[in-house]
């Protein structure tokens, strides 16, 4: 339990390191934009606080994406060196995956809550589209990152270039599909399972598929050779 | 606490069709030095790491007691492995692999381990990947030995040292040994180095454990004889020699075994013992046992 407590708090410190990192290079380069504008346009009547009032809410918004789209990169770069720092300190693989999946967990409900916060302030409706698909992306990715943890160098490679080719492949086999059936057919036949359900539970199977990759990948991690 | 003996038992390892480790069974006891020797690509860090479960074997398994130490936080709790491999980030600062040894294992020996970096002079602020070859084993060195484990894994932790930085290790492996007994496995080239430092030896040869044995018994039925070629060949003629070496009209033959004591002793033929260093090397030379 000691260990778990441990390791959470590592991975958590991970994510949010990674974020704050994120965001002061985000922040960074916003004030430098921020102060060019008007210096570029001549004219220091757009420097105003209203103006300055719609940013801050708008950066909260591009910082929960930032946010998100740093927790996508972790989900596929660290698994590997999460587990190297892991088993050199003496923590099981079963605790290593349970404690990064907390720390995952925590770090989505506070995104959640805080993307909550801001439409409720933007006087917008508070749906779960946007976290199912974060979460949908976050699976895969951490699959995608414990199946690259159990590659060579070698290996990394061709899997990087066959997603890609199969990426570009299932996009052209598909293309050729809507083209052979006619776009109506292919709207009548998306509109025949475009049901609420249908969607819901492709996605929890995808869910599942996901942690299933990564649960048995993490297990069967070793120190590479490489 | 009670510490359990760590038992390897029957561990296979192939890497695709080459076997590096073939059905190797031995303990290891709480509280001794153990040296475990074998030549270059022998499998010594393999099987460390099989046995810290860093590595899987393809057969076999590794049982603290009667448990199975694969996915089990208590029995790796126990086990600490310094190895040449760098395990953290290029970015970690050594205090950063200080604090996460004390809150993984608990009670850490700071104070030792501070005292230890200022004699191998090293800043605990540095980056880790900023060192050199030889201050990165020597901060590796200052984690295993104040680390709370008491099975405490050093694969090479000489590696880049110097001889005065090589004495300080010795020294302080003992110091810690007298203050707190653990199980110590050294796995080292530094043969003669080590001699007097290990209880018992471990030789990896060709994926088997061939000696496993206490120093003293070994180098008690280890003998070198030595004289011209004729009469030493004639005084070992139906003993197992292990490995021969000729200069001009002279031999010398390396026996691990015991001598026939009714054998008459030719008097240009003289008997020695052998050091630990000159029993590996008859038994790992090509054509040793």
């Amino acid at each position: 339990m000691m260990k778990l407590k441990q390791q959470y708090k590592k991975q958590l410190w991970e994510y949010t390191h990674a974020t704050l990192i994120g965001l002061i290079v985000m922040a960074g380069l916003g004030i430098i934009q921020f102060l060019l504008i008007p210096l570029v346009a001549g004219n220091f009547a757009s420097f105003t606080i209203k103006r300055l009032g719609s940013s801050i809410t708008g950066g909260i918004s591009t910082a929960l994406s930032i946010a998100v789209f740093i927790m996508f990169v972790v989900n596929i770069i660290a698994p590997y060196p999460n587990f190297k720092e892991a088993i050199a300190n003496g923590v099981s693989r079963w605790t290593n995956w349970l404690a990064h999946h907390l720390a995952l967990i925590t770090f989505l409900v506070i995104i959640s809550l805080l993307d909550m916060g801001v439409s409720l302030v933007n006087g917008e409706t508070v749906g779960v589209n946007t976290i199912v698909a974060v979460i949908i992306m976050t699976t895969t990715f951490g699959a995608l990152g414990n199946v690259y943890g159990l590659l060579s160098m070698r290996g990394r490679l061709i899997l990087t270039i066959g997603l890609i080719v199969g990426f570009f492949l299932f996009a052209w086999l598909l293309a050729r599909l809507i083209i052979l059936l006619s776009p109506e057919r292919v709207v009548m036949v998306l509109q025949s399972v475009n049901h609420p359900l249908v969607w819901d539970a492709l996605g929890v199977i995808w869910v599942a598929l996901m942690l299933a990759i990564d649960y048995g990948c993490s297990m069967r991690m070793q120190l590479r050779r490489d | 606490m009670t510490v359990n003996e760590l038992i390897i038992d029957h561990i296979t390892k192939r890497y695709r069709r080459k076997t590096v480790i073939n059905e190797v069974s031995f303990n290891l006891a709480p509280g001794k030095i153990y040296g475990l020797l074998g030549r270059n690509g022998a499998g010594k860090s393999t099987l460390l790491n099989i046995i810290t479960n860093r590595v899987f074997p393809t057969s076999g398994m590794v049982t603290m007691g009667p448990q199975n130490i694969n996915n089990n936080d208590a029995a790796l709790g126990k086990m600490y492995l310094m190895s040449e491999v760098n395990m953290y980030q290029k970015s970690t600062k050594v205090k950063r692999m200080l604090a996460d040894a004390d809150s993984f294992y608990g009670k850490f020996d700071f104070e030792n381990a501070r005292r230890m970096l200022k004699q191998f002079g090293i800043d605990e602020g540095a980056r880790f990947s900023n060192l050199s070859t030889g201050q990165k084993t020597a901060t590796k060195i200052t984690i295993a030995l104040n680390v709370n484990a008491q099975y405490i894994f050093l694969d090479e932790p000489t590696l880049g040292l110097d001889v005065n930085y090589r004495e300080a290790f010795y020294r302080e492996m003992l110091r810690t040994y007298s203050e707190k007994p653990r199980t110590f496995v050294l796995s080292t080239h530094l043969i003669s180095e080590v001699q007097q430092l290990v209880e018992d030896v471990l030789i990896l040869h060709d994926g088997n454990i061939v000696i496993n044995e206490p120093v003293e018994h070994l180098l008690e039925r280890s003998y070198l004889i030595t004289g011209p070629i004729k009469l030493v060949d004639e005084y070992t003629a139906g003993l197992k020699v292990n490995d021969t070496q000729t200069i001009g009209n002279l031999k010398e033959a390396a026996i691990i075994g015991e001598l026939d004591d009714m054998r008459p002793i030719p008097d240009q033929v003289q008997i020695k013992r052998l050091d630990l260093q000159r029993v590996f090397t008859a038994l790992t030379n090509k054509g040793g046992e």
